[in-house]
């Protein structure tokens, strides 16, 4: 397994759920590896259900979000199934101005985002 | 006349009250954002702006310097970017300066078109256009004004 230095890993049952270690995605160097790790997840680990809980996750970037629309591809081009859970009202305003709210399946909580697989 | 203080105090502009001032050049270097963010955070809450405009505030400041210094500086060791930010507690106002070529902000390609929707970059102007109350670039295109009032 991995170390992972801007995610948390765990599993609940067969979803692996992805929670972040920065309270800010915002940091040029950190979201490389932010990505970096994220991508190792679909890559190397070859998970096909990933949830990112984005609880405590106050502010993110473009720079971020481009991370995310790419894993998103990389999921989904593995046959795998991406959802989001636990975004702040602020971060899911600009989901929603970015139209990546169609995009992304988002979920309020992560108990029914795991439902949902 | 400007320079006189009995002048100034008799007219004083409502946004110039008690406002926070800050001129700096920052290095074209990735993160040099951080030097201009922190400073403006928290005379943010100093001036008692809500939790979602700060958050929109950073938003766009965050972008339009990595912009500066990404795409306008190219992040050459050489170059500058200037930013200039007021605080005050019913203005915000943000204005970058790079020393790259400019850019023409209309022919930016619209991030939200369905071919363009999953493209991982293009995001950083259509959220600074969303987020703030007013922004204007110059006609080269390497300077952008910013802001944000309140309610």
């Amino acid at each position: 397994m991995p170390t992972h230095q801007r995610i948390d890993v765990s599993k609940v049952g067969d979803v692996t759920v992805v929670r972040f270690n920065d309270r800010k995605i915002l940091d040029e160097a950190k979201i490389i590896q932010f990505g970096a790790e994220l991508f190792s997840l679909v890559e190397l680990d070859n998970r096909k259900s990933i949830l990112l809980n984005f609880d405590g996750v106050e502010f993110l970037s473009s720079a971020a979000l481009g991370k995310l629309i790419t894993l998103d591809r990389k999921v989904k081009s593995h046959k795998g199934r991406l959802k989001m859970s636990n975004i702040r009202r602020e971060i899911y305003d600009v989901f929603q101005v970015t139209k990546l709210n169609k995009v992304f399946d988002i979920h309020d909580e992560e108990a029914e985002a795991i439902s949902a697989f | 006349m400007a320079h006189d203080p009995s002048v100034r105090a008799a007219n004083p502009s409502p946004d110039d009250i008690g406002a926070w001032r800050l001129a700096v050049h920052l290095p074209s270097e990735r993160g040099a954002s951080r030097i201009v963010t922190e400073g403006l955070l928290e005379q943010l809450g100093i001036h008692g702006w809500e939790s979602s405009d700060v958050f929109s505030i950073h938003l766009a400041a965050e972008e339009a310097i990595v912009n500066a210094i990404v795409h306008g500086n190219k992040l050459d060791p050489h170059k500058q970017v200037y930013v200039e930010c007021l605080v005050s507690p019913e203005l915000v106002r943000v204005e970058i300066t790079d020393e790259g070529s400019g850019f023409d902000p209309a022919q930016v390609p619209d991030c939200t078109s369905d071919e363009r929707l999953e493209v991982p970059s293009g995001r950083g102007v259509m959220l600074m256009r969303t987020f703030m109350t007013r922004i204007e670039y110059n006609e080269k295109g390497n300077r952008v004004l910013m802001e944000k009032r309140k309610g």
